[in-house]
């Protein structure tokens, strides 16, 4: 053969320190100059496929069997100096979290200059390279920039370092490792964009890892989709995407929140008749510190009404949602709850105030707490309401886990016990637990796998239906278009559009809001 | 040098000096309530009352005591302590060469402690729970748990009586070269190593596992650089500032602690001439070594804040911005 394939998985058998079998009789294979993107949710594997081909397992993890040709060669098959000239020469990685991805106390030129004499390039030529590779990621190339700390430099910043590195010594094989997820929204675009053109002009075989099937359509020629260790079905994008062979690949493709735009409204709206307003918020104006980040936003959530309120990160969304759950006190304007006004700061909030509003937050790995079970956790919530009989408080923790459909046996287990969408199940029973009026959602669906997300969207569907009204705050266009009846645009600290979901999504006012549509990632 | 990080050296320095200037009225109040005569003492229970009298007056023990502490205070920095009531001598003339003795004998400890525990809690950290590491962390650990007193009598069995390699006292004599008597000093110092270097060892150890299961380090890696220089460029720097207190925690410790371990070898230090001035009530030399003690402990506090924040980077770049 005169020229190898660059990429040649060949089944590919992990283990974790307890004999657990983690990837299971994986093959695959990259063309020069094609993109393989491996779908799959938490735990599929993927990242330790993704690592392996670097000739790496993490701790507690062993590549058992299996050949991982690079060029020709197996990686695996090497040690020592020989694997060094492979990583980050012949097969380069991408990581996740480019802030913690730096070692910290060094500059990143001192960092990419250490990459490249690692691979025998020296003087001129090496600095040559460091500015051609800078350039190509848009960032400056003087060497004021290179003397920069990871910490004077931002995520997105160090995101384009850490690609400019893995495509700086021509490697055969780029692996990207969910290269966008570690980054907040509006710098996921511009980074994915910048991946794709480098990924077009480069002869590089790229692996591209990611959870989110819609960034796959703008960067990949092929997918592998990944469940339990293993490949359950590979093909070219198209195909798999439009005519899926396994029932996996469709529950994850049916499970992707899809921008509702036209047709009838897939939220039933309210008949008519003037709702009830539960929240009416006017003219606010918050400020951290002496900087004000919302300028007087004035809007109302009616009882059974769902408003998603949406932004890019810096929008002043989340600090809105803040300032109505007496979170952030630093803010004038006025909130009227229930029909009477309701002070800024939480302290000087009544006791029927507080149960009445409710939070649920992004990470529920942060916001539940790891030494109290699950029944604790909502039991000590529901005794909030004045319940004390033991056998009492038992029976309304079982209807709150019925009501968020978990099943009675995680009563006794704790956060750890569970998965990332059961946790965040939990949080939403806690909240309930209080008998709120208004549910405050903070990106609650953020940090889920999709179809994880899909499964919490419909229970927020029936709570709405049980007279919940909810302020639903999100950077995700097409969830929202799922779930609001309303729909708020705020854009730096200002709310540039609002309406009907359907109508603001179906003709667009703002060009902001143009714009958002215009990014949220679709399928075809 | 930049502003913010000049300020806050400038602010550490000042704090020290108050601190130092703090502790000087309060050993000086200590010495003028406590209990026994000091004139007295130097001449002996029978002493004729006038004989104390006159001894007082010579020494300024009748003047008020804001003017005795001005005096003191104003002499010591002028490195002047006064004299030692008994001998009568100059008190830096008596305590300066076993000043030089404890110093010889704590900064060698220390540039043994600093090297011998990043490297053995660097390699603990690395073989963790492997054997490397129980050989590293069980004796450290033994040894923290024995007072000085048991490590150096220890010692002193095993070197000096049975294997019969080194004097079990070091008798310093002040009338020849110090590097002639060299050998004087390892049992003392292997005693201190041996209270010390768990402490810091551990430490070490905790940090390195931190660091070498970050991110960054994988990253670093996976670029192919070798794995010395992994640990030279990559770990060591980011696991010295945390263990830096630890260290300058052990050194002040050092500059007090000697008193045990001195007295074990009945080493002439500055440690054993406090507790001879303390029998003696030589008021003079008790302030001059306690003053020269908690300067000691006050610098090495101030090195290593001074060093934490020369090592930061956030600190050492701070541009322009707050």
């Amino acid at each position: 053969m005169t020229e190898a394939i660059p990429l040649v998985v060949h089944s590919l058998f992990m283990h974790d320190l307890n004999g657990r079998e983690i990837v299971s009789d994986v093959s695959l294979h990259v063309k020069r100059g094609e993109v393989l993107a491996i779908i799959g949710e938490s735990g599929s594997g993927k990242t330790s496929v993704a690592l392996s081909l670097l000739g790496f397992a993490r701790p507690g993890m062993r590549i058992s069997s299996g050949k991982i040709l690079i060029g020709g060669t197996d990686i695996l098959s090497l040690s020592g100096r020989q694997k060094r000239a492979f990583q980050g020469g012949k097969v380069s990685l991408v990581p996740q979290n480019p802030t913690t991805s730096f070692s910290p106390r060094m500059s990143v030129g001192k960092q990419m200059a250490e990459l490249l004499a690692a691979h025998g390039h020296s003087g001129t030529g090496m600095k040559q390279l460091m500015r051609d590779a800078l350039r190509s990621v848009d960032l400056p190339d003087d060497e004021k920039f290179l003397r920069r700390y990871p910490f004077e430099l931002s995520g997105g910043q160090l995101q384009r370092i850490a690609i400019a590195m893995a495509f700086i010594t021509s490697p055969q094989v780029i692996v990207m490792d969910e290269p966008t997820t570690g980054l907040d929204v509006s710098t996921q675009q511009t980074i994915l964009e910048l991946i794709a053109r480098l990924v077009k002009s480069s002869s590089a075989s790229v692996v591209y890892v990611t959870h989110d099937l819609a960034v796959v359509n703008v960067v990949a020629d092929r997918v592998a989709v990944m469940l339990s260790g293993r490949i359950v079905e590979q093909g070219s994008r198209k195909q798999v995407f439009v005519a899926p062979n396994d029932d996996y690949t469709r529950m994850l493709l049916d499970a992707i929140p899809r921008l509702v735009t036209d047709g009838p409204a897939a939220v039933p709206e309210a008949d008519g008749a003037k709702v009830q307003s539960v929240l009416e918020v006017k003219n606010l104006r918050a400020a951290h510190g002496h900087v004000e980040v919302v300028h007087g936003v004035s809007f109302s959530v009616g009882k059974g009404e769902c408003v998603g309120l949406v932004g890019g990160s810096g929008s002043g969304k989340t600090t809105t949602g803040r300032c109505v759950t007496g979170l952030h006190s630093n803010a004038s304007g006025s909130l009227l709850f229930q029909g009477h006004l309701m002070p800024f700061a939480v302290s000087s909030r009544s006791k029927t105030d507080l149960s009445a509003m409710q939070i649920v937050f992004q990470n529920p790995d942060r916001s539940l707490n790891p030494k109290e079970s699950v029944a604790q956790s909502i039991a000590r919530a529901v005794r909030l309401t004045g319940l004390a009989d033991r056998a009492k408080v038992g029976a309304e923790v079982r209807s709150l886990l019925d009501r968020v459909r978990l099943p009675q046996r995680v009563a006794d287990l704790y956060p750890a016990d569970l998965s990332g969408g059961e946790r965040q199940r939990v949080a939403v029973a806690r909240a309930l637990a209080v008998k709120p009026k208004l549910l405050v959602c903070d990106e609650i669906t953020s940090a889920l796998d999709v179809s994880v997300q899909a499964a919490v969207v419909e229970l927020l569907l029936d709570l709405k239906k049980d007279g919940l009204a909810m302020l639903f705050i999100t950077h995700n266009l097409p969830l929202v278009s799922e779930i609001a009846q309303s729909i708020i645009i705020m854009k730096d600290g200002s709310i540039v559009e609002a309406g009907r979901t359907n109508e603001v999504l179906r003709s667009p006012k703002h060009s902001y809001t143009r714009m958002l549509l215009e990014a949220a990632p679709r399928l075809d | 040098m930049n502003k913010p990080l000049l300020q806050l050296l400038l602010t550490r320095i000042a704090l020290a000096a108050v601190t130092l200037f703090a502790v000087s009225i309060v050993v000086f109040a200590a010495t003028l309530y406590l209990p026994g005569d000091p004139a007295r003492a130097a001449l002996g229970a029978k002493a004729d009352p006038s004989a104390v009298e006159a001894l007082r007056r010579e020494f300024g023990m009748d003047r008020p005591a804001v003017v005795q502490y001005a005096s003191w205070i104003g002499g010591a920095l002028t490195g002047d302590f006064g004299r030692s009531i008994p001998s009568g001598r100059p008190v830096w003339e008596a305590i300066g060469p076993r000043a030089i003795n404890t110093l010889i004998l704590t900064v060698t400890s220390l540039l043994f402690l600093i090297p011998l525990s990043f490297v053995l809690g660097i390699a603990a950290a690395i073989y963790k729970d492997r054997l490397a590491d129980h050989l590293i962390s069980v004796p450290t650990i033994v040894t923290v748990a024995l007072p000085e007193f048991v490590i150096g009598t220890i010692l002193i069995v095993l070197f000096a009586v049975y294997l019969r390699w080194l004097p079990p006292v070091s008798l310093i004599n002040d009338s020849l070269p110090l590097s002639s008597q060299s050998s004087l000093f390892i049992l003392p110092v292997l005693t201190l190593l041996g209270t010390t270097l768990a402490q810091v060892v551990r430490m070490v150890r905790a940090v390195a596992l931190e660091v070498l299961n970050a991110e960054y380090i994988y990253m670093v890696r996976l670029r192919g650089i070798s794995p010395a220089r992994v640990l030279i460029r990559h770990v060591l720097p980011n696991t010295i500032t945390p263990t830096i207190q630890t260290i300058a925690l052990n050194a002040a410790w050092l500059a007090g602690g000697v008193v045990v371990t001195e007295s074990v070898f009945q080493l002439p230090g500055i440690g054993s001439a406090l507790s001879e001035a303390v029998i003696n009530r030589d008021i003079p030399t008790v302030l001059a070594i306690t003053l020269i003690i908690t300067a000691t402990y006050v610098l090495i506090n101030l090195v290593s804040e001074a060093l934490i924040l020369l090592l930061n980077p956030r600190l050492r770049v701070a541009r322009g911005t707050t």
